[in-house]
């Protein structure tokens, strides 16, 4: 099991928290695990509950933001979305980790 | 642009909701999560779970709320206090890195804070906090005013005080007050002198002031009501240790039992030092218009301006002249606010002090502004470099305020600790005449806004790297800044600091220097009589003591005997009023009985009633005729002594010796507290007595006639003992005697004579001690400011001096060099400043005595002075300048 999941590397959460959210729909905290999860074919394994400091984190630095509201099954729940802020830095962290991968790919190839 | 900047402050707004409103914060975090676990055991369900299967695994898929929830509220808060907590650390790195430049920042602004705060203090207190009565604004003092007689501000007859009263339009009320002094006993004795104020009824009630216990005067305490007495705070705190019981025990003044009614609050005794107040039982119009002894508060009505008052108070004075134009010839009014007669002349002092301060606070505010500017050139460098590694450009500017803030709060803490001290030196040196002085503590707000302005100085330009970088392009800074380039405008900027501490410290410098000058001129000035080994008694006589005016003279006469045979005495004698006390002095108009005055002659004269051996006591030299002897009694000839004064006003080139003065038996209050005695009707002169100040100082003696007083029944005199022997032992000797003669007789007001010259001389010596510790100070942070600079200017021209002398140019060259650039910012800095000097120190005259504000003297030791201790300054980064290896220099590049 465990070799067929890979666990995130520290960081790359906000950065795919940020990927999930830059579809545009502002998502709750559930959508955006079932997203991250669909997304990866399942190939990413983390615990839903991680996302949550992660969000909250994300939201203090302004990059993205939440509002209460109705999910499709009539509840309440919170709806988190992509602020300016935060388009700005996910370009910026998208091309960080291109450069990192890149970069680890060429010395493994090489290796 | 505008859009990230608005998610930025909306995260913020977050970040401080969190930490003010955190439980609601947490149960947003509870229904989250369990709208997550809802949602997702629903999804597991739909797949074919039961109910409790598909909760327990989306349980675990989730991970453990209270891990989570604990995780989550680590970031709300605290990422802010993390940085936080990064910078501080960073922040002491880079003080305790450089001790020297922290150090200096650090006293700099301490010295500032410090200084501003405890002087706006002590003027704040004294001149801008209102008066602790209701509506304190509408509060006004009258006086009467006779131009002829040059009077500005004399006391009013009852009579004229009710009419004013009855007729004016702009006042809600007036009430009158007369202080004078009574003499408390109890039954075993214990007489004590106090301070006595009657009032008319409505006094307390016009003013607003309340008691603590019992009750004030109220509005059947008037005319043909009984006597009845307030006390003040500190009299029943003293004299009754507070008794609780005091309200309706007897007090007992001068020999009358009188009922005491109530204890008045501490803040609101009016004048200040009052002991009693007693109600006016008496009515006004009983009096004459002639006897003006009564003082006059007034409270404006609500809308009513104090112009508007005055106008209408001159009217009613100008109507009451018509109808009594024998008594009220001349006679008009002058109305002043309570407040600014309070504050009275202390005012300039301490706005010159508060000016001197403001000019410190600047000169600390340069100096750290250019230390923080030299530092920036270095600090540029090691900026672009951490913006290059991925620093945010905000986080840069949180760790250099958060640096500015931690120097700025120890400078602060450092001046508070300066500001206590400040405060309680300023009153320990203060002249006991600033009003109010006890009442003064550290104020916080004061404290605050000159803090915030040192923090602000030091935020503003602490981010000068910063709006360096933002400026320039990072690659660049990184290539030039390893070699150091200047960039020309930042050192305008600081050379512009230094000029302008130069100036300042120039003014502050001079300002001193002339007030030092001025403090010499008055020490030197002969007041008239020599202060060193007298002691100074008080007595005051009451009928019960002294029932008729013979009495009077015989007691005084055989106490003073008394004390003459006292060990180590050499002279003793009595006198009405001492010189520079601030005792009321009596003056009237006078003629001769063999001689007209000539018209344009001030016909008025100070009467004095001394005893025979005063002038010796006091060794004031009697330099025509005699003085006067025992034998000037009532019984004999009227006999007068004049002063110089006198004798140059009336008598030219003629000798005044044996000419006659008439008749001028004196009436002062409703008990004649002065008056020669009813058989004498002229007074002859019999000699003429070297001048002696009596009104300070600074002022000249006025033309005066001494009565002997043996022929007058003054009840309240001053004793002056010159002494070979301690004051200690005499004083207690003396008092041995008075209470032989008489067990309910207080001494009072016992002093020195040196005590009562340096109570003359101590606003001046305190303005002065202050204003030179000012110029020192701005002398000390100026030297720094010019060190500073040109150390940074030859830290960073290392390179240049290095090829240079490795080119062949010798030290001397080199130094040169450097000292030149001193020498222009001193030279420059004091131009500015002599011209700034010139025009400002016109606002100083009113302090000054014998003193041009521009005393050429002056201005030209204090620039000399500057430019020692500027060159100083700039000799010792001059020289590390020639200390530099051109090898270690150019490797440095």
């Amino acid at each position: 099991m465990t070799s067929t999941r890979t666990d995130l590397l520290q960081g790359t959460l906000d950065l795919l928290i940020l990927k999930t959210l830059h579809v545009g729909e502002p998502m709750h905290g559930w959508g955006v695990a079932v997203r991250i999860q669909q997304l990866s074919d399942d190939a990413l394994q983390l615990n839903q509950g991680s996302l949550y400091p992660a969000l909250h984190r994300l939201e203090h630095k302004g990059w993205i933001r939440s509002e209460w509201g109705t999910s499709e099954n009539n509840r309440r729940a919170k709806f988190y979305r992509l602020t300016t802020l935060g388009r700005r830095q996910f370009a910026d962290q998208q091309e960080q980790w291109d450069l990192f991968s890149t970069a680890v790919d060429r010395i493994l190839a090489a290796g | 642009m505008i859009d990230a900047l608005i998610d930025r402050l909306r995260a913020l707004r977050l970040r401080v909701m969190t930490t003010l409103r955190p439980e609601r914060a947490w149960s947003d975090l509870d229904e989250e999560m369990r709208f997550h676990i809802q949602m997702e055991a629903d999804r597991l369900k739909r797949e074919g779970f039961s109910p409790k299967d598909a909760r327990r695994r989306a349980m675990i898929r989730f991970g453990g709320v209270h891990r989570y929830q604990v995780q989550t509220r680590e970031v709300r808060g605290t990422q802010l206090g993390e940085d936080t907590m990064q910078d501080i650390k960073y922040a002491f790195r880079m003080i305790l890195k450089n001790p020297g430049f922290s150090a200096v920042a650090i006293l700099t602004l301490a010295l500032g804070i410090g200084a501003n705060a405890s002087i706006y203090t002590v003027v704040e207190a004294v001149l801008l906090e209102p008066l602790p009565f209701h509506e304190p604004d509408a509060l006004t003092l009258l006086w009467t005013k006779n131009d002829e007689q040059n009077q500005e501000k004399y006391m009013v007859s009852p009579m004229d005080f009710d009419d004013w009263r009855q007729m004016n339009a702009t006042f809600e009320s007036m009430a009158g007050f007369w202080p004078t002094t009574g003499t408390v006993t109890e039954v075993e004795g214990n007489p004590t002198r106090v301070r006595v104020v009657y009032t008319t009824e409505n006094f307390f009630s016009l003013l607003g002031a309340a008691q603590v216990l019992g009750r004030t005067f109220a509005s059947d305490d008037g005319p043909g009501s009984a006597i009845v007495a307030v006390l003040s705070h500190g009299f029943w705190q003293r004299r009754f240790g507070g008794d609780p019981a005091i309200v309706g025990q007897t007090l007992t003044l001068d020999g009358n039992p009188i009922e005491i009614i109530g204890v008045l609050r501490a803040e609101h005794a009016l004048p200040d030092g009052t002991d009693v107040w007693l109600n006016m039982t008496w009515t006004m119009q009983i009096q004459s218009r002639y006897a003006r002894w009564m003082s006059a508060i007034g409270r404006l009505k609500p809308d009513q301006e104090l112009s508007a008052a005055r106008a209408d108070m001159i009217g009613v004075a100008a109507r009451v002249e018509q109808e009594n134009p024998d008594s009220n010839r001349g006679w008009t009014v002058t109305v002043q606010s309570l407040h600014a007669e309070m504050v009275g002349d202390t005012r300039t002092a301490l706005l010159v002090l508060l000016g001197a301060t403001g000019l410190i606070l600047l000169i600390a505010c340069a100096n750290v502004a250019n230390l923080l500017l030299s530092r920036s050139e270095v600090r540029a460098k090691e900026m672009a470099v951490r913006v290059a590694f991925g620093a945010g450009r905000g986080r840069l500017v949180r760790q250099l305020v958060t640096e500015s803030l931690l120097l700025a709060g120890f400078g602060a803490a450092l001046g508070l600790g300066i500001a206590h001290l400040g405060v309680r030196a300023l009153l320990g040196l203060a002249p006991t005449t600033l009003p109010a002085a006890t009442d003064i503590t550290l104020d916080g707000t004061v404290l605050g806004v000159v803090a915030s302005v040192s923090l602000l100085t030091g935020i503003l330009f602490g981010l000068a790297p910063i709006a360096r970088l933002l400026r320039s392009e990072v690659h660049s800074t990184i290539r030039d800044g390893a070699r150091s380039t200047v960039g020309a405008k930042g050192h305008r900027v600081q050379n512009a600091f230094v000029v302008a501490q130069f100036a300042m410290a120039l003014m502050l410098v001079v300002g001193a220097g002339l007030l030092v000058q001025s403090f010499e001129n008055l020490r030197k000035i002969d007041a008239g009589f020599t202060s060193a080994g007298v002691v100074t008694v008080e007595l005051d006589l009451s009928q019960a003591v002294a029932p008729s005016d013979m009495e009077v003279i015989d007691f005084y006469e055989q106490f003073e005997r008394r004390i003459a045979e006292l060990p180590g005495v050499l002279a003793v004698g009595d006198a009405s009023t001492l010189p520079l006390g601030t005792e009321l002095d009596y003056e009237q108009t006078i003629h001769f009985v063999d001689r007209e005055i000539d018209r344009e002659l001030d016909p008025r004269a100070y009467l004095r009633p001394i005893s025979p051996g005063f002038f010796a006591a006091m060794r004031t030299p009697i330099v025509a005729g005699r003085d006067f002897t025992s034998a000037d009694r009532v019984d004999a000839p009227g006999v007068v002594l004049i002063n110089e004064a006198f004798a140059n006003q009336f008598f030219t080139n003629e000798d005044p010796v044996g000419e006659k003065i008439g008749d001028m038996r004196m009436r002062f209050g409703p008990l004649g507290a002065i008056h020669v005695t009813g058989a004498i009707s002229e007074s002859e002169i019999v000699g003429v007595v070297s001048d002696i100040k009596y009104a300070g100082l600074r002022s000249d003696a006025r033309p005066a006639l001494y009565f002997s007083g043996l022929q007058s029944s003054v009840r309240r005199r001053t004793i002056a003992i010159r002494s070979a022997s301690a004051s200690g032992p005499l004083v207690s000797a003396v008092r041995q005697e008075l209470a032989a003669m008489n067990p309910t007789v207080a001494l009072t007001d016992i002093q020195t004579l040196d005590e009562v010259m340096a109570g003359a001389q101590s606003r001046d010596r305190f303005s002065t001690l202050l204003l030179s510790l000012f110029g020192i100070v701005a002398l000390l942070l100026a030297s720094v400011g010019v060190y500073g600079v040109l150390s940074y200017a030859v830290a960073q021209r290392r390179g240049e001096v290095g090829i240079r002398m490795a080119l062949g140019a010798d030290a001397g060259a080199v130094r040169a060099m450097v000292l030149g650039d001193g020498a222009r910012l001193v030279f420059t800095g004091i131009g500015v400043g002599l011209v700034a000097a010139a025009a400002l120190s016109g606002l100083l005259s009113s302090q000054l005595f014998g003193v041009n504000p521009r005393e050429p003297m002056i201005y030209a030791g204090v620039t000399i002075t500057l430019i020692v201790v500027g060159l100083v300054a700039s000799y010792v980064p001059a020289w590390r300048a020639t200390r530099v290896s051109p090898v270690t220099a150019m490797r440095a590049e």
